[in-house]
């Protein structure tokens, strides 16, 4: 009888699976996903690509919070860096819309080694503080540049055009941003089983102790920044082509912590956790809506306020998920998985 | 042999021709033989809610106003409403739903400026027609959009008329002009408008302090502006500014006459002022609810208490006006096109409309071809703090595009 799952050899440790079933079930998914639009109508469609596209931003976040344990609410700071790169580099200097992606993220990555340099003082609720007010700055800079970023009248955006192919549809943009997402979970997963990977773990669990064995706390905070920006320019830049317009109000200082709520619904540093949190607070939003709606509808006097009970909602099945499983839904998952693995001595 | 390959192919030109679309009998999306879906989004939660909520509510008055009439053309209507919280990205969320999922025939109201703006590719793709009377921002007309038609003034053409009322109508003409504004493109218009104003009337501009989007304490600001010498203050706050204005010059203080644009002539600025509230005046591009000697007006008020429960008719306020005049211009264009009700049809329609009267709720209402902003007059409001009400003290005045 299985008493338990065991690595035995250093091959199997970097494999991105030794599984063969999870590997099967993974690719089923990512097939499901490929025809999701053929079945979805253009609005849910919409709402598909906007999960895939804050999933690759989540996943950047999770690798900063959850595996480095560098706390970040500045991350719609990193989105506007990417959605505004976007929109200039097209729109005022027509570089090439896939090019545009790429550079979007190597400049908010820029903006992560900006921002990571106050990371290697500061612990906590200083460096929440301190990330929360670069978003600060970028939302008041997107408001006064306005010869560059055309101010709060916005900027409006052309499709993305790749050898002449315009990703207009909802569905272009849904197959790009799975795309993308496929690769940032590959390359996310890879990073973490890397000594990159591992080197952010031992600073989340005690850095001091990770320093005394060698790691080197400047270059690994850096560059757990870096990528985190680097992943958040790459879904700014994707939403940027979504959208078509794009100004200041998109990217309020709510964002980031709904950011971080999603990481924590998912399960801090889990590459699947930040896909699940990304889906449960998107679809958690979506049927929110569809449940006031239909008090809405009923044009009684409940319908005047029931949009204000949206946000109450919301928070309230938040709350309650931290308070009854804080480990995230892959917490949860986990449980599920070593009860039956273990079973009948799961204790 | 030949009749039944003849047959095939006949089967398979009907099926093809059902596939694409091209049966000649084909209806207009969001239109049925007893039905028009319209479309609204509104920011309905949040603090925008204020706004968003009055222009639902005055849509609500429309619909069953027109439908207890038996409809446009024997057509009911039918309203879905959606609320986008205020954030342009779910104004295009919703606006798609409401296009693909909802199959809405027109848009009374997209929300605020930018959110107008976050849909136009859409529209413009999709050819809905929208009248948009809740923001009104020169984007939204110039370049024009085919199928986006704007009534109202900006808030240039508001400011501009503050400076014209307080030297023609209050007698300040050498007065002493300060100007408040924010750090953006409403902000921008806002100072158009002072600028024009100074220029044409030749008042003493003695300061124009910029303030921060999301600013709170406004005690520096209103310091500055009193060490001027100002005895005017041409409030460029968005909503509880005004009152946060005024709270201050109180305190140190500073009697002022204040002028504000549209936004001031809300009953909760008025209440967030009371204590600080001189009378203070606002200019605006429909007349207060409380004049009903205006026909609009009274229509209104009357339907909406017919239609409304007490707390619905609280909610209204001077952006229910607004919604209710894009309401019957909408409704004349549904009603000249017929029985043949097409998306192109009311653009036609809408776009010869040649000064329609609206009940004296705004000037007559004139598009054309190429012009897709209908100027309404501006008007001043006062502030009668003792009653909780604003009185209109102009008739309406057209201030022209510059």
């Amino acid at each position: 009888m299985r008493s338990g799952h065991f690595i035995e050899s250093y091959d199997k440790l970097v494999n991105l699976t030794d599984n063969p079933v999870k590997m099967a079930w993974s690719w089923i998914l990512v097939l499901v996903l490929a025809l999701a639009p053929l079945v979805l109508d253009s609005f849910w469609t919409s709402i598909c690509a906007t999960v895939l596209i804050t999933a690759i931003g989540i996943i950047g976040l999770n690798l900063l919070v959850g595996t480095t344990g560098q706390i970040s609410l500045g991350h719609s700071g990193f989105l506007a860096v990417g959605a505004y790169a976007t929109a200039i580099l097209t729109m005022d200097y027509q570089v090439p819309g896939i090019i545009a992606i790429l550079l979007s993220g190597f400049i908010a990555a820029f903006f992560g080694l900006i921002v990571g340099i106050p990371s290697l003082r500061l612990k906590g609720l200083y460096l929440a503080i301190t990330t929360m007010a670069f978003a600060i700055i970028i939302n008041h800079v997107i408001l006064n540049a306005e010869d560059i970023t055309r101010g709060s009248e916005g900027f409006i955006i052309d499709p993305l055009q790749v050898f002449g192919f315009s990703f207009e549809s909802d569905a272009s943009i849904y197959y790009l941003s799975l795309i993308i997402l496929v690769l940032t979970v590959l390359g996310a997963l890879n990073l973490m089983r890397s000594h990159i990977g591992r080197a952010w773990v031992g600073i989340r669990d005690h850095d001091i102790a990770a320093k005394v064995m060698g790691i080197n706390l400047t270059t690994y905070k850096l560059l757990a920044f870096m990528v985190s920006a680097f992943f958040a320019g790459i879904a700014g830049s994707i939403l940027a082509f979504q959208l078509q317009y794009i100004n200041v109000d998109n990217f309020s200082l709510l964002l980031g912590i709904e950011a971080l709520s999603m990481i924590i619904v998912g399960g801090l540093g889990s590459i699947s956790g930040s896909i699940v949190g990304v889906i449960f607070i998107i679809f958690l939003n979506e049927l929110v809506r569809i449940t006031t709606g239909i008090f809405a509808d009923d044009g009684g006097t409940m319908s005047l306020y029931i949009h204000e009970m949206k946000g109450l909602l919301y928070g309230v099945v938040i709350v309650l998920f931290l308070r009854f499983e804080p480990d995230g839904i892959m917490g949860k998952w986990r449980d599920i998985k070593n009860y039956w693995s273990n079973w009948p001595f799961h204790h | 042999m030949l009749k039944k390959q003849t047959k095939k192919w006949l089967l398979g030109a009907l099926c093809l021709g059902g596939v694409l679309g091209v049966t000649p009998a084909q209806a207009e999306v969001g239109v049925t033989n007893d039905t028009i879906v319209i479309g609204s989004i509104n920011p309905l939660s949040g603090s925008p809610s204020l706004l968003g909520r009055a222009h639902w509510l005055a849509l609500q008055v429309w619909i069953a106003e027109v439908n207890e009439r038996g409809g446009i053309n024997g057509r009911k209507l039918k309203l879905i409403a959606e609320d986008d919280g205020y954030v342009p990205a779910r104004t295009r969320q919703m606006a798609k739903k409401l296009i693909s999922k909802d199959n809405v025939f027109a848009f009374l109201g997209t929300s605020g400026s930018s959110h107008l703006l976050a849909v136009m590719p859409l529209l413009d793709k999709e050819k809905v027609p929208v009248v948009n009377t809740l923001a009104v921002n020169s984007a939204h007309f110039d370049p024009p959009h085919p199928t986006v038609f704007n009534i109202g003034a900006t808030y240039c053409m508001e400011m501009e008329y503050a400076i014209e009322f307080a030297v023609n109508h209050l007698g300040k003409k050498d007065s002493k002009y300060v100007l408040i504004y924010q750090d953006d493109d409403y902000g921008k218009d806002t100072r158009c408008g002072y600028l024009n104003g100074v220029e044409r009337y030749g008042v003493k501009d003695v300061g124009q302090f910029k303030y921060k989007r999301g600013q709170k304490d406004f005690s520096a600001e209103i310091l500055k502006a009193k060490a001027t010498g100002a005895d005017v203050l041409i409030s460029g706050g968005v909503v509880a500014e005004h009152a946060i204005f005024m709270k201050e010059a109180k305190k140190i203080g500073w009697d002022v006459t204040m002028i504000g644009m549209h936004a001031a002539h809300l009953p909760p600025v008025q209440a967030l002022m009371t204590g600080a509230d001189n009378g203070y005046y606002a200019i605006d591009y429909v007349p207060p609810l409380t004049q009903t000697d205006i026909p609009g007006v009274k229509r209104f008020m009357d339907n909406a208490q017919k239609y409304l429960d007490e707390k619905e008719y609280k909610g209204l306020n001077r952006y229910s006006l607004a919604s209710y005049v894009g309401s019957l211009v909408m409704e004349e264009a549904i009603q000249q096109c017929g029985e043949a009700l097409t998306r192109s049809c009311v653009v036609e329609k809408l776009e010869s409309l040649d000064n329609f009267q609206v009940g004296g709720l705004m000037s007559g209402v004139t598009f054309g071809e190429g012009n897709r902003f209908s100027i309404s007059g501006v008007l001043a409001v006062q502030s009668q703090p003792e009653e909780k009400v604003f009185k209109m003290v102009t008739d309406p005045k057209v201030i022209p595009v510059r």
